[in-house]
């Protein structure tokens, strides 16, 4: 993800969303690869999954929603069915690392308070 | 920071010996939680996505393919007509403002006389003002002029965007 400004997986010039979210998703559920691919989705229409797509902080509402949009839509293609979908800023992250370890834990402390 | 992630969690299938099933973990994420963080969300799932594609646009002229330049045949008319029309539109101002004081928000005159003359932006005046071109001053400055109708649709629309607030505006531009 980078959110601590990690160099991340690879670097691309701006694509549209219809590109990218399918190679997003091939990363995230291919099974191929020993040493990454250790959620056992089965790619063959049977995979149940819940998904949540996270806000770094600043896009919009609008471009959000279509993020989220093609993201459910990329995920039919590939017969994944979606039983729930989450989208906001859950995990914001600003270029101050000392801000993204502030948030980041009183998210925590919430929930497990909550639990 | 500008981005998103996308995270998916893998159900348990059925037959799969997991600490919850299925079941019991939508259960847990569909509970109202009191963490202000968190932000609510359906507890059923998504509605199916449908795209409509649109037909291809018509819009030759939007997409820079025009192969056909559409000039006047009367120069000083039409840039007359421009004028006078930007200039009406300023003596209009007081009655279209009272009018909008009455029923929005009092401000459509003014709105409009920006966008067809030009308006002085900045709260000093003396050190930071910036002036947005309206629709009078790209005439006069010859950004208009009557050889490529087209063009000069796409100058005055440039004006009132820089020009205008408020919806109008951007309904007009």
């Amino acid at each position: 993800m980078g959110i601590h400004n990690e160099p991340g997986h690879s670097r691309s010039k701006l694509t549209s969303l219809s590109i990218l979210i399918p190679s997003l998703l091939d990363m995230i559920t291919r099974t191929d690869d020993p040493e990454r691919s250790f959620v056992p989705f089965k790619n063959d229409g049977s995979d149940r999954a819940i998904l949540l797509v996270n806000n770094l902080g600043s896009v919009s509402q609008l471009e959000l929603g279509a993020i989220v949009g093609e993201t459910l839509k990329a995920l039919t293609v590939r017969g994944i069915t979606i039983d729930r979908a989450i989208s906001g800023t859950i995990m914001a992250s600003t270029t101050q690392r000392m801000a993204v370890y502030a948030f980041a834990t009183y998210l925590c402390v919430a929930i497990l308070r909550r639990r | 920071m500008p981005g998103f992630s996308i995270t998916l969690l893998l159900l348990p299938r059925p037959d799969e010996a997991a600490p919850y099933d299925a079941t019991q973990i939508l259960c847990f994420l569909d509970d109202v939680p009191d963490a202000p963080g968190w932000k609510w969300a359906r507890s059923v799932p998504p509605d199916e996505v449908t795209f409509v594609s649109l037909p291809p646009s018509s819009n030759i002229a939007a997409s820079g393919q025009l192969d056909r330049v559409f000039g006047t045949q009367n120069r000083e008319g039409y840039l007359e007509a421009i004028r006078r029309a930007c200039e009406a539109v300023s003596k209009a101002e007081p009655e279209l403002t009272r009018m909008d004081r009455i029923a929005g928000d009092g401000d459509c005159g003014l709105t409009l006389m920006s966008g067809a003359t030009s308006k002085r932006l900045g709260l000093f005046r003396e050190t930071r003002a910036e002036v947005k071109k309206g629709i009078l001053k790209r005439l006069e400055q010859g950004d208009i002029t009557g050889e490529d109708v087209i063009q000069d649709v796409r100058v005055i629309s440039e004006a009132i965007n820089d020009a205008m607030d408020g919806t109008s505006g951007a309904l007009y531009s």
